[in-house]
């Protein structure tokens, strides 16, 4: 029994297959032009290898921002009980996991079944999701997934305000002016953004043990920050950007054997 | 919202009548003040004059979907988006070229109360400059429980510096035994309005928060008069006769919602829509319960001065939970939605805080978003829709 997790985001889609219990396919793809045509080359492109298509599937289930424009779902969760579910069924101890996401970061307060208990999100701004980080990496002329290391060679933070994606840019275009070291930039938006975060997750009272999930937790600057600002070490799994999807195909493999 | 109401009809003619009336009126002598919406009208109706509601203009700017187009007029005189939606739809159509909702009818003089906010006196101010129009403020002290005897005597004779700024702006006299009869017929309404909110509480409910927003608009503007009495009888008997033949607000309704605080105008329809696709019907608001309160017609000042200075916008944190808390008892909430407004600040302030505060004392899901009750531009679908969806996947989690 094959069935699937599919997680829309703004910048990225991801696809989860499950065999009984088994993940036997998974893909991260840019999320880009029409949702319902990007969704249905993604479900083709992840089924491909297993000799697979769309009908076979005994479920599907959508997340994520788009998830309402993915035609071969039966149902729609929301991302919050997803990467809920995806967590609380990987570490059943976890009990807040924090979400960094493209366009929205958020706190999720799970019980032991991975259920949602509580939840917070960013209000409509982008300054500390991982769209803020990529528009800092643009203006720094630095690749993104080189963003999050080369904070950790940092001594002395910049102190960088971001309470707006757009004026921040310009404060950093405007540090790189001055010779500011790069890397000094870097970590002080690392610094921002975990600031951001926590203040935010603290809102739904964080419980330990704190699992980060989301493009986000791919970024080792950012975790570490993190880690400092919560005062706790946390968990980040193997794959933190595929949770969602994960979840999602847990609650399709619900509904297959409620068939 | 419900299947539609026979005395929705009768309140299309009313209103229409009623803003007809205004240049009607001040052709035939009778001068037009421009008054908040929490305010002592009882008095303004006891003298015979015509109070017109700015506010509601804003309302019917925002409900309509013009609010931006009306606001981007006031910001180009300078007035910031940040100020308050209705506020920005008045000043805008003052400055404004084209009319969608109609002309704001202009006043002959304002008469304001702060109560509600801030916001409301420097609008008014605003509009009296420009209308060239006087304008009296009645000054509200901020409460925390209760209104204290100094607070009290502050604001009854401010009343009465009102009733003499009214005598002499416009030559009409004041009687009491007029306002008493005005009080009368206030509360007469006031007590029907709240047995309509109250049906909400039945399960299922022939009615809910989405359509109150619609029928408030009587006891808002006609309190104290007996065409508010006549409507709130009307309304009351169809939804007697709605719960006698089961006709339900939502068809399965399974969870009860309390909402604070204004809806978002222009998108009531899609907020009413996804609440009933999700089988939760919105019950109660503090909003729609700030023309719910009594007169002791006895003491007709001291009980106007407790009245309007003990309203909800008025005072302090403890109050303003407690006061949540006890609507979502009284009306068996599920949960609870908090709207960041970003037109009303002083209903705005804390509520994350609040959130927290009344999960951890009723043990009950809440949410907090945040949008704008006028201006579709700071509304954004996805972030709101998210949220909602992940809080009733959470009110499911209890069942």
């Amino acid at each position: 029994m094959y069935v699937a997790g599919i997680d829309i985001g703004s910048i990225y889609s991801k696809a989860i297959i499950l065999k009984d219990n088994q993940v036997v396919g998974s893909l991260v793809k840019r999320t880009g032009g029409e949702i319902k045509v990007a969704s249905q080359k993604l479900i083709e492109e992840v089924l491909m290898p297993l000799g697979l298509q769309a009908a076979d599937l005994r479920a599907a289930v959508a997340t994520g921002y788009g998830r309402i424009s993915v035609p071969f779902a039966q149902k729609q969760v929301t991302e919050i009980s997803c990467f809920g579910r995806g967590i609380g069924h990987l570490f059943p101890y976890v009990r807040t996991v924090i979400d960094i996401g493209g366009q929205d970061s958020k706190g999720i307060k799970i019980d032991d079944q991975g259920s949602v208990d509580d939840f917070v999100m960013n209000d409509k701004c982008a300054a500390g999701t991982g769209r803020f980080l990529e528009v800092m990496a643009n203006a720094l002329e630095v690749k993104l997934e080189d963003m999050g290391l080369l904070a950790l060679l940092s001594n002395s933070p910049e102190e960088i305000g971001i309470t707006c994606t757009v004026f921040a840019e310009s404060q950093v275009i405007s540090l790189v002016a001055k010779g500011r070291p790069k890397v000094d930039i870097i970590a002080g938006i690392h610094q921002a953004i975990a600031e951001r975060i926590v203040s935010m997750v603290k809102m739904i009272r964080i419980e330990e043990r704190i699992a980060i999930t989301g493009g986000g937790a791919k970024n080792i600057g950012l975790v570490r920050e993190l880690e400092k600002k919560l005062g706790s070490k946390v968990i980040v799994p193997e794959e933190p950007q595929l949770i969602g999807a994960y979840g999602a195909a847990l609650f399709a493999q619900d509904l297959a054997r409620n068939e | 919202m419900s299947a539609p109401f026979k005395t929705a009809g009768l309140l299309k003619n009313l209103m229409a009548k009623y803003y007809a009336k205004g240049e009607e009126n001040r052709k035939s002598g009778i001068p037009v003040a421009w008054v908040t919406a929490v305010f002592p009208v009882e008095i303004i109706y006891a003298m015979d004059i015509f109070p017109y509601y700015p506010e509601n203009f804003g309302a019917l700017g925002a409900a309509r979907k013009v609010a931006d187009k009306l606001s981007e007029y006031a910001e180009r005189r300078g007035y910031f988006n940040d100020l308050c939606g209705y506020a920005r739809c008045g000043i805008g159509d003052a400055y404004a070229t084209d009319h969608p909702v109609g002309n704001i009818l202009p006043p002959d003089l304002l008469v304001c109360c702060n109560t509600q906010c801030g916001s409301l006196p420097k609008w008014f101010e605003a509009a009296g400059r420009y209308y060239n129009a006087p304008y009296f403020l009645l000054d509200s002290p901020l409460i925390e429980d209760q209104v204290s005897p100094l607070g009290k005597n502050y604001f009854i004779d401010q009343l009465w510096e009102m009733v003499d700024f009214l005598e002499r702006t416009t030559g009409k006299k004041f009687e009491m035994e007029r306002l008493v009869e005005v009080l009368k017929l206030a509360s007469e309404a006031t007590q029907l309005w709240n047995d309509c909110l109250d049906t909400a509480a039945l399960k299922p409910a022939p009615f809910g928060f989405f359509d109150a927003c619609f029928h408030m608009a009587p006891i808002v503007t006609w309190r104290g008069t007996q065409t508010a009495v006549d409507y709130y009888m009307a309304l009351k008997e169809e939804l007697d006769e709605r719960v006698a033949k089961g006709i339900t607000a939502i068809p399965n309704e399974r969870f009860k919602i309390y909402f604070d605080h204004i809806p978002v105008w222009p998108r009531l329809r899609w907020f009413s829509d996804l609440f009933a696709a999700n089988d939760a019907l919105v019950v109660a608001s503090q909003y729609t319960h700030s023309w719910a309160h009594k007169f002791d017609v006895s003491r007709p000042m001291e009980s106007l001065a407790e009245v309007y200075t003990e309203q909800f916008v008025n005072r302090g944190f403890e109050y303003r939970i407690k006061l949540k808390m006890d609507f979502m008892k009284r009306y068996k909430c599920d949960g609870f939605v908090l709207f960041s407004n970003r037109s009303c600040k002083p209903n705005s302030f804390g509520l994350y805080d609040k959130r927290q505060v009344i999960t951890e004392r009723t043990g009950k899901p809440g949410v907090v978003f945040e949008a704008d009750m006028s201006d579709q531009r700071f509304f954004s679908e996805g972030q709101i829709q998210i949220r909602l969806e992940a809080f009733f996947e959470r009110l499911r989690k209890d069942q």
